[in-house]
Parts: structure tokens; C-alpha cells; sequence
């Protein structure tokens, strides 16, 4: 049984925790907000420049461009998306599970997999495990510009053109709703057209027609897939974001909730040891009493 | 025909009926009219004349693409600033500032020199577009 300093002293601590996971929660919910606010800026750019792309792989030869070829994948790219904090549940290593499963089964086929890795948790994982690293990139998720996303797809891509890897993936949290993430594996390069409502609409309106490229289908070819490269791995970034702070508040609003219970349990404790007290003090009174008479 | 503009930012004109649209080519200036062939252009820096029954309005546009088919013509820019929107006096700062690391590189420098005469470019353009203004009222 311990004793009542101490139980008090967990009560206090206990108390002090909560405060801190319920701002914590706050914080999480103001973030998401914002998160999904960029989510949002950005998704009609996304969607139109898909829509560009497909109707430009329509008329194109997928032998025109070196980012549309397909080769045999002996070496592969994995970029990992996690989060630089903890505290969001199993957010980070649902991610760097995935990620390992992958490498471990060679699930797409591949030789050799290498890593390339945003966040602070998955470069700690993986650097704990020694697993084969290409290049980290820190810093770019506490402030997420299209500019540093673009300088990665741009190191990303050189490389893929000049033959070291033959395929990249993306592993990251998929944003469902503000309560639950799914983890994805998506093929970056090779680009391949994505066959959905986007390219069902889009190739239902192309129908017989011609198009012109000013200055050069080459030219603009050149410059409009690298971008798309960057378009999905800048709206990846923000998914991963926003994921993370809906596991950050899903988290903290189930820390807050089981502080509350342990609250209430110390409480009774507390009460039940002081009674105990009183009466164990009371007893010695009344019997000292007795032996004097 | 019906202009769509969208920007990394978010769509910056939805479904703007227009009747004639000059744009900055990568190799020139470029009109479009009703009936245009269907066309993907690459686009340079500079301003975005559009001729609507609503009047004039001009913008800054800086890279990027424009779809052509049928009706529609849609645009995919890095930056796209109506006329209105441009604070002059900053502008005339960037453009000062941008003018002035221009100056102070060196042709030689290749990649820097190139990305320094854009942003030149880029400022000159917003300074132009904001000194002519549109003659639609603001939205």
C-alpha cells in the first residue's frame, strides 16, 4: 500500500501529464486545420496537371521520354515520409514497418532497395537497422515549401535518368479523415498514367482529336513530367502532414481521456488511504485512552 | 471560350468567359481566338492580356503550360497575379532589387546568372501588368 505522500505526488503528476497531452491535442487540431488547408490550395494543380499528362501520354510514344520508359527494376528507390516528433500514435511506425516489409520480401521484385528519407523518426529507424541509405532529408517538413520538395524530386529524378535506380516509390500516410491514416506504397517513377476518374473524363473528351505543341511535344514533355514528379511528392508531403496531425490529436485525445480514468482511480485511493489513516490514528487514540483508565 | 488558371496556391480564375487571350509564349507572344486548334503550349514570363465581355484584364504569369481544346482553355502556372492584386511599390522594390543582383553577376555564371535575369523578368512583368491596370473592377 503506498503511502499518502506518495500517492498524492502521482496525482499531481498525473495532472500535470493530462495538461499537457490536452494542449497538445489543441495544438494538433490547429495544425490539421492548417494542414488541410494546404492539402486543399494545392489539389486543383495536381488534378490538372495529371489531366495534362494523361492526354499528353495518349499521343505519346512511351519511348519519347526517359521518365515514362519502364525497365526491368533490378535497383529501386523507397522514399519514406514520416514525422520529425512522436507522440501520434502508431503514426511512424506503421510507416517504417511497411517500409521494412517491403525491403524484406522484396515485394515489387527488386534486387536492391535503397532508402531516401523524410523525417526525423523514420532516419532514426532505419539508421538503427542499418539499412541501406541514400540521402536523408531533415528539415524540410517543419516547413514544407513547394521549392524544397521540388529540389528533391529534382535529385530524385537526375538519378533515376542516369540509370542508379530503374524505378522510386513512395511510402506515406494517406489522408483519410482527420481520424484515420492508411499507409501507401506508389509508384513516382516510371511515370505511369493513372487510370481513374481523372483519366476516364479526360480521355472521353480527347476523342479524335489532334493536338499541336508549341514550342515541341519534346520540349514540353521535358519540362511537364519532371514537374509532375514534384507535384506528387510536394502533395505527398502534405498528406503525410496532415495524417500526422490527426494521429497527434487521435493520440492525445486518448492520453487525456485515460489520464482522466487514472485520475479518478488515484482519487479513490488517495481518499481510501487517508480514511484508513484516520481511522487507524483514531483506534490508537481511543485504545490509549482505555489503558489509562 | 471559358479560362481556367490554377496555381500551385490554388485556382487563381475559374471558368472566366473570355473572347480573346494573348499569353507569353516560351517563343513569343501568343493570341488564342474561338475555334483555336487544340494546343499545349509552354509558357514564359510575362503578362496575360484577356479580352472578355466583362472588359480587359491583365495579369502576371510566370511558367508553366496552356491546354487549348475545344472551348476551354486552361492554364497550369507557377505564379499567376491579376493586375489588381500587384502592390506597386513592392513591385518597383523587387524590381530594383532584382535589377540590382543582375548587375552585380556575372554572365558566366551560368544557372544563377539565368534564374537572376528571370526574377528580373518576373518583376518587370508584375511592375507592368499593375502600372496597366485592368478595366474590369475588382472581383
Amino acid at each position: 500500500m503506498p503511502t499518502l505522500k506518495q500517492i498524492r505526488r502521482r496525482l499531481i503528476s498525473v495532472k500535470n501529464t493530462q495538461k499537457i497531452t490536452r494542449a497538445m491535442k489543441l495544438v494538433a487540431a490547429a495544425k490539421l486545420r492548417r494542414a488541410q488547408d494546404n492539402m486543399l490550395r494545392a489539389k486543383p494543380y495536381s488534378n490538372r496537371i495529371r489531366q495534362v499528362i494523361w492526354d499528353l501520354s495518349e499521343h505519346t510514344d512511351r519511348d519519347l521520354h526517359p521518365l515514362l520508359q519502364e525497365r526491368e527494376e533490378k535497383k529501386a528507390l523507397l522514399v519514406v515520409i514520416t514525422s520529425d516528433r512522436g507522440m501520434c500514435g502508431a503514426f511512424n511506425s506503421n510507416i517504417n514497418r511497411r517500409a521494412e516489409r517491403y525491403m524484406r520480401n522484396h515485394e515489387g521484385g527488386q534486387e536492391e532497395l535503397e532508402l531516401a528519407l523524410l523525417g526525423r523518426k523514420g532516419r532514426d529507424y532505419f539508421r538503427r537497422r542499418n539499412s541501406p541509405i541514400f540521402k536523408e532529408y531533415m528539415e524540410v517538413l517543419s516547413n514544407p515549401t513547394f521549392e524544397r520538395v521540388s529540389e528533391i524530386g529534382a535529385e530524385i529524378t537526375a538519378r533515376f535518368i542516369d540509370g542508379g535506380h530503374d524505378a522510386v516509390y513512395i511510402v506515406y500516410n494517406e489522408f483519410k479523415s482527420a481520424i484515420s491514416q492508411n499507409v501507401v506504397v506508389e509508384r513516382l517513377l516510371p511515370i505511369v498514367p493513372e487510370r481513374d476518374e481523372v483519366a476516364h473524363e479526360s480521355s472521353a473528351r480527347l476523342e479524335g482529336i489532334e493536338f499541336g505543341y508549341e514550342p515541341s511535344r519534346d520540349a514540353i514533355l521535358s519540362s511537364i513530367l519532371p514537374m509532375y514528379v514534384n507535384v506528387r511528392l510536394f502533395f505527398a508531403v502534405l498528406e503525410s502532414l496532415a495524417a500526422e496531425m490527426g494521429a497527434r490529436m487521435t493520440a492525445m485525445e486518448s492520453a487525456t481521456k485515460n489520464a482522466g480514468e487514472l485520475l479518478a482511480r488515484l482519487t479513490l485511493q488517495y481518499n481510501k488511504a487517508r480514511q484508513a489513516s484516520i481511522t487507524t490514528e483514531m483506534l490508537e487514540i481511543v485504545s490509549g485512552a482505555e489503558a489509562l483508565k | 471560350m471559358k479560362l481556367d488558371v490554377v496555381t500551385q496556391e490554388g485556382a487563381r480564375v475559374k471558368g472566366l468567359e473570355v473572347d480573346e487571350i494573348t499569353l507569353p509564349g516560351i517563343v513569343g507572344e501568343m493570341g488564342i481566338l474561338p475555334g483555336h486548334k487544340a494546343m499545349i503550349m509552354g509558357l514564359g514570363i510575362g503578362p496575360m492580356t484577356v479580352h472578355g465581355p466583362a472588359g480587359d484584364e491583365r495579369f502576371a504569369l510566370s511558367g508553366g503550360f496552356v491546354e487549348v481544346l475545344g472551348d476551354e482553355i486552361n492554364i497550369l502556372s507557377e505564379t499567376c497575379e491579376r493586375s489588381t492584386e500587384v502592390d506597386i511599390e513592392r513591385a518597383r522594390h523587387s524590381l530594383d532589387v532584382a535589377t540590382a543582383a543582375l548587375e552585380a553577376s556575372h554572365p558566366g555564371e551560368g544557372e544563377a546568372y539565368v534564374v537572376k535575369m528571370a526574377s528580373v523578368r518576373k518583376a518587370r512583368t508584375r511592375l507592368d501588368v499593375a502600372k496597366a491596370p485592368s478595366t474590369v473592377s475588382s472581383h
